[in-house]
């Protein structure tokens, strides 16, 4: 591109292509050493790096470098690696090739400069990451995914709407801050928000996450929400709706995962709570906000994927991830329940761990603006994932009641697990030395952020009151289960907002239905039983009586026939409804019309 | 079943004890955590910004931001719970409490069948 380096995205895109072509051991390491590349690649860009072409008129910027794309960019590379790590035993050619694909739609849409290459790989990321869901190849996963791409495919249009009719206004392609005015930075707006999973929006995450490939989630947590989350900080940093938006989002969804039996769906909706942290963090947009939701991106990856590896591996080892029908596998899987516990102690911010770094961050800034409502309530959100999130996901999956042992009150039980692969056990491993990595050693972290802010997380009194917070909201969990009171795991679902379509389009199409194929039968009866045989009866029927009754006059002055009248009105209406008149008839009638023609023509 | 019985030797929460001992412990650190806080470490963080008005801060170079219900004055009467004793435990407990009671309620009116959007 420069000269010294390719674009970002080209290696992770082309190498995917690649894939299908490759067996055995030679396919293994290109897929592991494609993302190295990848990432070897990145040291060649600068900060400040641009790269731009004209095409059909537009100045289009495909890449342009700066601190919070290079982020971005690194740990999407990491996540990859990872993601590909965590699926090195598939034979699967096609996951493993739309998910390399998938991954550098990810960063092309990071370093886009334009909306124009935004667009491009916005629609690349939802086509790729499709059939990370398909892959599953079943009913539920199948219906799953088309719902997952009507999502993406109404955000792209709604992107290509917003970005068009901005051009228009302003000819102006680049994505840089937008002020929340006009149909267009509304329609680029809800575009992302669709993408970033705003509440209403949130259904696809909670759908298709659950309904895809134990490695296919991995994947699916990694990139797409990610991407919509940096592009909403690269153009609605600072809107002030956006705090109130990622409040909720904080709120609501820790309400489904306590009730939830599934536990990839339960991680799903405490993926939606962190993703309301980072929008919250742009939402204040203060350099240390950003830095905030920057950095929580970066631990979030990798503790999020982290999690559902470790829920990947029991469901490729057990076939099931309902925490009804789990629990007790530590005992055949110890490595996995070990990985586990680093993950939920990642995501619920215990301190050395790396969600505490970056969280923390958000949770300060909003403290230092004086948003103090939304501090509480990112502060309950913060309180109440630890029990659901952080202690229920391992406690149900490795612990809770025996399933590995013949038990005949439980229906379930004797699961014959046992350790996942070693692919799988070394992506996780990988993935928790990071999780621990950046808890303990977050000046990295911190350097690589976008903007220079002073900020130390390990001070005494963060440290002693988070551990306050969690240990007593632990406390909480644990009382609530000794006494019984905590909701059972049961097999069952729980109605949200996919409801209005899932159940209300499907009302609307019976009622289109009843209402539209009504009037049709209606029409049928009407037009084609009753109005047609009506006009083709009366197209015969009368003109032969108005003849009958011009010629009563004639019939009865002129008795030269013998006929009677009515015989004579008989005889007429059988030849008008066959068409035949006798030769003289028609001779007469044509002669009238003529000597009326010529009559019109003499007067005019 | 003398295989089963081998295997529960390994297993260290086979034994309803070791639970027991588990959830002692962890009442015990929550004591401890709570007497913390006679320890003066706590300060609020609550408009820091409007604080340290006069030394220019590092993270914020625009400046721009201004809180439309101080206009952009500290206000020294504003809420400062975080240093109160016990604060961050109560906080905490009450949180689960809450979003459990709320769930179970919640449950009531959202449960249905698994095979509810297939019919």
């Amino acid at each position: 591109m420069t000269g010294d380096c390719l674009h970002p995205c080209l290696i992770l895109l082309i190498g995917g292509i690649f894939i299908p072509f490759l067996k055995g051991r030679y396919k293994q390491l290109f897929v592991l050493l494609a993302p190295i590349f990848g990432l070897a690649n990145l040291w060649g860009l600068n900060v400040g790096d641009t790269f731009t072409f004209s095409m059909l008129g537009l100045e289009l910027t495909p890449c342009r470098v700066d601190k919070m794309a290079l982020l971005f960019a690194y740990v999407f590379h990491i996540a990859v690696f990872l993601c590909l790590l965590f699926s090195l035993h598939l034979k699967d050619d096609v996951q493993l090739s739309t998910g390399m694909m998938y991954a550098g739609s990810a960063v092309g849409a990071v370093f886009a400069g334009d909306f124009v290459t935004l667009f491009f790989f916005w629609e690349l990321l939802a086509v790729t990451s499709v059939f990370q869901v398909w892959a599953r190849r079943s009913k539920e996963s199948f219906g799953s995914g088309q719902r997952y791409l009507l999502f993406h495919i109404l955000s792209g249009l709604m992107m290509l709407g917003g970005f068009a009719i901005r051009y228009h206004e302003t000819g102006s392609l680049a994505v840089e801050i937008i002020e929340l005015k006009g149909l267009s930075a509304w329609l680029i707006f809800l575009a992302i928000g669709i993408k970033a999973s705003f509440p209403g929006f949130h259904t696809w995450v909670v759908d298709s996450y659950p309904a895809a490939s134990p490695s296919g989630t991995v994947f699916m947590c990694c990139f797409t929400t990610k991407t919509a989350i940096y592009t909403l900080a690269r153009t609605f940093a600072g809107e002030e709706l956006l705090i109130w938006i990622g409040a909720t989002m904080t709120f609501f969804p820790i309400f489904y995962a306590v009730i939830e039996n599934d536990l990839r769906r339960v991680l799903s909706y405490s993926m939606i709570n962190q993703l309301g942290y980072m929008v919250v963090g742009i939402g204040i947009g203060t350099a240390m906000s950003i830095n905030g939701a920057c950095a929580h991106i970066f631990a979030h990856i990798l503790y999020k994927s982290l999690l559902f590896m470790s829920m990947g591996a029991v469901l490729y080892r057990t076939g099931r991830t309902l925490g009804s029908d789990l629990g007790g596998l530590y005992k055949t899987m110890p490595w996995t329940a070990a990985f586990c516990l680093i993950g939920a102690a990642s995501i619920s911010a215990i301190p050395l761990f790396s969600g505490f770094v970056s969280k923390s961050i958000i949770m300060s800034s909003a403290a230092y603006e004086g948003h103090y409502l939304v501090w509480f309530v990112m502060l309950f959100s913060a309180a109440a994932v630890f029990p659901k999130a952080g202690i229920n996901v391992p406690f149900f999956a490795f612990f809770h009641h025996d399933t590995t042992a013949p038990n005949l009150r439980l229906p379930m039980s004797g699961i014959k697990g046992k350790e996942a692969p070693l692919n799988m056990l070394c992506a996780m491993a990988i993935a928790s030395i990071f999780c621990i990595g950046i808890g303990c050693l977050y000046p990295f972290l911190y350097n690589l952020l976008p903007n220079d802010v002073d900020y130390k997380p390990y001070t005494v009194a963060h440290v002693i009151t988070q551990i306050q917070l969690l240990a007593f909201s632990a406390l909480a969990f644990a009382m609530l289960q000794i006494l019984k009171l905590y909701p059972e795991e049961i097999r069952s679902i729980n109605l949200d907002a996919d409801w209005f379509y899932r159940k209300g389009f499907r009302l609307a199409y019976r009622l289109f239905d009843w209402l539209l194929n009504g009037v049709n039968k209606l029409a049928k009866k009407l037009v084609v039983g009753r109005l047609v045989p009506a006009m083709a009866y009366s197209l015969h029927a009368l003109p032969s009586q108005v003849i009958a009754w011009l010629q009563t006059a004639n019939w009865s002055v002129v008795s030269g026939t013998n006929l009677k009248l009515r015989d004579q009105r008989k005889k007429l209406k059988k030849e008008a409804t066959s068409g035949v008149f006798p030769v003289g008839f028609g001779a007469l009638a044509a002669v009238v019309v003529f000597g009326l023609l010529f009559f019109a023509r003499l007067f005019q | 079943m003398n295989r089963l019985r081998r295997d529960k030797k390994f297993h260290i929460w086979d034994k309803p004890e070791n639970v027991q001992k588990l959830i002692k412990g962890f009442f015990i650190l929550c004591g401890v955590l709570l007497l913390l806080d006679f320890i003066p470490f706590q300060h609020s963080s609550f408009g820091e910004k409007y604080k340290d008005k006069n030394h220019n801060h590092q993270y914020d170079p625009g400046e721009e931001f201004v809180d439309s219900n101080t206009n952009g004055q500290y206000d020294p009467s504003r809420f400062d719970g975080e240093t109160w004793f016990g604060f961050y435990s109560v906080y905490g407990f009450m949180s689960c409490a809450v979003l459990v009671a709320v769930a179970t309620v919640m449950r009531k009116f959202l449960k249905r069948e698994e095979d509810y959007y297939d019919r």
